[in-house]
């Protein structure tokens, strides 16, 4: 990986962190950390359009720019906020587990 | 030329001594008297003798003007006896008289042209002949205006009392006499007059003779203008110019023949408009030049070493020719097809041949060299949209030709501008949009450019942010914001990064039970989906490492309740001190999986491949690579750098360590290394093979596109509520951007139908509804 973008010279380090000594030859100086995040969700597909929920659903992606985000039901089961409010029309029970639909959280 | 308007009015001073009239004598005086006494007589007895002594002295005076004689009797007399000649008699009578004798002597004067009949005409006889013309001729204008001045009482009183149209002016008649006796039968017949073989024959020889100059020629031509000839001449230059040009040189290839046939038309032309001094003239022989050389053989002229035409380096050729055949109908069509094939055939040798080093370098010149025959070359041409769109439709037909070559190798060179070490231009990028345009699978190209950006801004490397916007916009100038929503995505997530580790550092600080001497580490978070796919997995933190990641998640579960954070072992990394031995430190710049097993031998200086694996619980081909990549090279000299030695079983060092045997060996840390560098990087052996990543890429897109199409489906139904399956089958066609199959297309609208996106009619079955 990249080798110039951390310039402390080697006197400066030493002096901040513990010197590597002979039992313990080697000492962790500086760590980069790469996370990569998701919605906390059951499952990463929207149930109803069936697309990631990490993406807008499948209505709004045809329409760019569009208000999409996710919705969490007292259930835990999650969807898009467009898919579900699609589906609450007809039925007002969770797609997965048919219990009563209520608005936990949502997520943006 | 003689001029006409001098000859119009003439003053005795134009004319030589020869044609001025003796002093009037006495008789004279006599004669003029009587006609002004006649003029007055109601009805005068006109003697017989007196008009047959009158037509003597005028017969004998024009002949003396003919002949180059005196003329004995004075103009003023002459012209007197011409009016009252006229007015006694029946003025015809005089005309015919007065034109028979114009005939004699016309008839006469042919006969010093044709004296040496023998003499076969050729380019070097030619002028001899036509000096021998114009001797003829440059004295006949000057005694004809003499003549008509002497008879302008009878031209005047003809021209008003008759109202025959047969009888012309006596100049226009001494003219048309000319041209009967000189050119008996022209209208039928010009093709044999000698005049015009001359002629001809004459223009020939100053054509192979650049110095070579025309004697007479003007004179001549000006003649054809007075005797009205010019028609006919013209006619007869066009059938020559027929005969001698047409099918010849035809073998020479296009670049020399166009060469040969612009120079005699260049040449011709120039010719003709020097001597002919006749505006139209010019026109009909470059016509005439250009049906013969070019129109009758085009074909054949075009597709005779076209290719090597246009591979020369001269673009004066290529213009050279193209302003030739653009005139002739339908030859603009005829390059413009020739020109397609070109491009076609050389850009398949360049996808077939390039290395992928060369590709876009060699690609981007041929679509310079393209663009300048085009804007240069062609840039006559009549449509030149036209040959732009040519060009356009032919090389989009053959950058897709070798699958996603075009689209990976093009991202590559954004890759290569944007690095760090290279200066960053901006002609670099242009000249890689101009050819970006023409790859039809865009979104493989995102996805490969999607990769290098990442590893970018996840390494560091990005030359400036600048330029990586300013790029970004001109691909959504491109191809629509959708295009790089995720990509501007990435940039987003780098800026959070940022915000986020300084309020982390803030959130530490705050907290009074944090230790003082804290591991200091920067944790990038990124958007999933927006980023390429990177392979999770989990392992046996080292206990330094664990703690911090664990404060992290924690904080930034307090701040994104929703969300959840996985950590990308494969692209973290650190820098680890190392006690070499005592008094030699190095620092080492190593990735996550190099790290746990450098630590490792903090608590026991010798593992086995089995104990590594079971302390890390590292995926085993990662510990397999991150092992080689410890290791180092098997060559001998490589020693000195090694930061483990592999451990035989009976403890020997093995330096042929590769990724068959290393689950054989253990491994002890060198304690002998060697390095000038204080820091030294470990060679990061690929996170994947070029050809995992491409695989890797294609999937990614093939998944990207089936959302894409869906998309579509939805986002046109929606606006057209319903559709037949051919109709939509064509929009959705039209809408996206890349290549696709109608049979996937069909697999999407049955996934869309089950999922009560649509519905199909229920009579027509070929027709679909939107369910909203």
């Amino acid at each position: 990986m990249s080798t110039t973008d951390v310039t402390v010279t080697s006197e400066d380090s030493q002096k901040k962190t513990a010197n590597p000594t002979e039992n313990r030859p080697f000492v962790l100086k500086k760590w980069n950390a790469l996370a990569i995040w998701a919605w906390d969700v059951e499952c990463d597909t929207c149930a109803i359009c069936r697309v990631h929920l990490m993406e807008e659903c499948l209505r709004c992606q045809s329409e760019p720019n569009a208000d999409c985000f996710v919705v969490w039901g007292d259930c835990n089961h999650s969807f898009h906020h467009c898919c579900m409010s699609q589906w609450i029309r007809q039925n007002n029970r969770c797609p997965l587990c048919q219990q009563d639909w209520v608005v936990q959280r949502t997520g943006k | 030329m003689v001029d006409e308007e001098d000859m119009d009015v003439p003053t005795s001073s134009n004319f030589s001594d020869e044609y001025r009239p003796v002093r009037p004598s006495s008789s004279a005086d006599s004669t003029k008297r009587k006609i002004v006494i006649k003029n007055f007589k109601s009805h005068p007895v006109i003697p017989e003798i007196s008009e047959v002594s009158e037509w003597h002295t005028i017969n004998e005076s024009i002949e003396a003007i003919l002949e180059n004689k005196k003329v004995i009797t004075s103009l003023e007399t002459l012209f007197n006896l011409v009016k009252s000649s006229t007015d006694q008699n029946h003025p015809k009578a005089l005309y015919d008289r007065l034109l028979g004798v114009i005939r004699e002597y016309c008839i006469q004067l042919k006969t010093t042209i044709e004296l040496e009949n023998d003499i076969p005409m050729s380019e070097d006889t030619c002028e001899v002949y036509i000096l021998r013309f114009w001797n003829v001729w440059k004295v006949y204008p000057v005694k004809m205006t003499l003549i008509r001045n002497v008879f302008l009482y009878l031209d005047r009183v003809l021209l008003s009392q008759t109202g025959d149209s047969d009888i012309l002016p006596i100049w226009e008649a001494s003219m048309r006499m000319f041209r009967r006796v000189f050119f008996p039968d022209i209208e039928n017949d010009f093709k044999s007059h000698k005049l015009f073989l001359a002629l001809f024959l004459d223009i020939q020889r100053m054509m192979k003779h650049y110095d070579a100059q025309g004697i007479a020629l003007r004179e001549i031509f000006g003649m054809f203008s007075a005797i009205h000839m010019n028609d006919e001449f013209m006619e007869y230059l066009v059938l020559q110019i027929n005969d001698t040009y047409s099918n010849k040189n035809l073998d020479l290839p296009c670049k020399d023949y166009i060469k040969y046939a612009d120079n005699v038309i260049k040449q011709f032309r120039e010719l003709v408009d020097l001597y002919f001094c006749e505006p139209s003239a010019s026109r009909v022989v470059f016509e005439a030049l250009l049906k013969c050389l070019i129109s009758k053989s085009i074909k054949q002229i075009v597709l005779n070493g076209f290719d090597q035409l246009l591979d020369s380096d001269e673009i004066s050729d290529v213009s050279r020719m193209f302003q030739l055949v653009r005139r002739v109908n339908g030859g603009e069509d005829i390059v413009r097809n020739e020109f397609a094939k070109y491009i076609k055939a050389k850009g398949q040798q360049h996808m077939e041949t390039c290395s992928d080093k060369d590709f876009f370098k060699q690609l981007s010149l041929f679509k310079k060299r393209i663009d300048l025959i085009v804007e240069v070359g062609f840039v006559s041409s009549i449509d030149i949209n036209k040959l732009r769109q040519t060009v356009r439709d032919s090389f989009e037909s053959f950058m897709d030709s070798k699958g996603n070559k075009s689209a990976e190798l093009i991202a590559r060179h954004f890759n290569e501008t944007l690095r760090k070490s290279k200066e960053y231009k901006e002609e670099d990028i242009d000249d890689a949009i101009v050819l970006f345009r023409f790859i039809r699978g865009k979104d493989i190209f995102e996805a490969y450019y999607k990769r290098d950006l990442a590893k970018r801004l996840l390494s560091d490397k990005s030359a400036s942010v600048d330029a990586e916007k300013s790029i970004l916009t001109k691909l959504k100038l491109e191809c629509g914001a959708g295009f790089t929503h995720k990509l501007e995505g990435m940039f987003k997530d780098m800026e959070n990064s940022a915000q986020l580790n300084n309020s982390f550092a803030q959130h530490l600080s705050d907290l009074t039970n944090t230790p003082k001497e804290k591991l200091k580490y920067y944790v990038r978070v990124i958007t999933s989906d927006l980023w390429p796919n990177y392979d999770l997995y989990e392992v046996n933190l080292p206990r330094e490492i664990e703690t911090s990641l664990v404060d992290f998640s924690d904080y930034y579960k307090l701040k994104h309740g929703n969300r959840t954070i996985n950590w990308i072992y494969s692209l973290s990394h650190a820098y680890v001190f190392a006690r070499v031995r005592p008094g030699y430190v190095k620092e080492f710049l190593v990735n996550f999986s190099q790290t746990s097993v450098l630590l490792l031998f903090n608590s026991c200086e010798k593992w086995t491949f089995n104990e590594m694996l079971n302390a890390t619980k590292l995926p085993k081909d990662e510990l397999k690579k991150t092992i080689l990549a410890l290791h180092g090279s098997e060559a001998e000299n490589s020693k000195q750098t090694r930061i483990i030695n592999a451990l035989c079983e009976n403890g020997d060092i093995n330096s042929k360590t590769t990724s068959d045997n290393v689950e054989k060996h253990s491994f002890v840390f060198n304690s002998k290394l060697t390095d000038s560098r204080y820091r030294i990087p470990v060679l990061n052996v690929y996170l994947k093979t070029p050809k995992e990543e491409k695989e890797q890429v294609e999937q990614e897109v093939n998944q990207d596109r089936q959302y894409q199409i869906d998309a579509a489906i939805v986002r046109i139904m929606k606006s057209r509520k319903e559709l037949t399956h051919s109709a939509l089958i064509q929009e959705i066609m039209a809408q996206l951007r890349f290549p696709v199959k109608s049979v996937d297309i069909k697999l999407r609208i049955a996934s869309l139908i089950e999922r009560d996106y649509l519905s199909r009619d229920q009579e027509d079955t070929n027709k679909y509804h939107y369910v909203s």
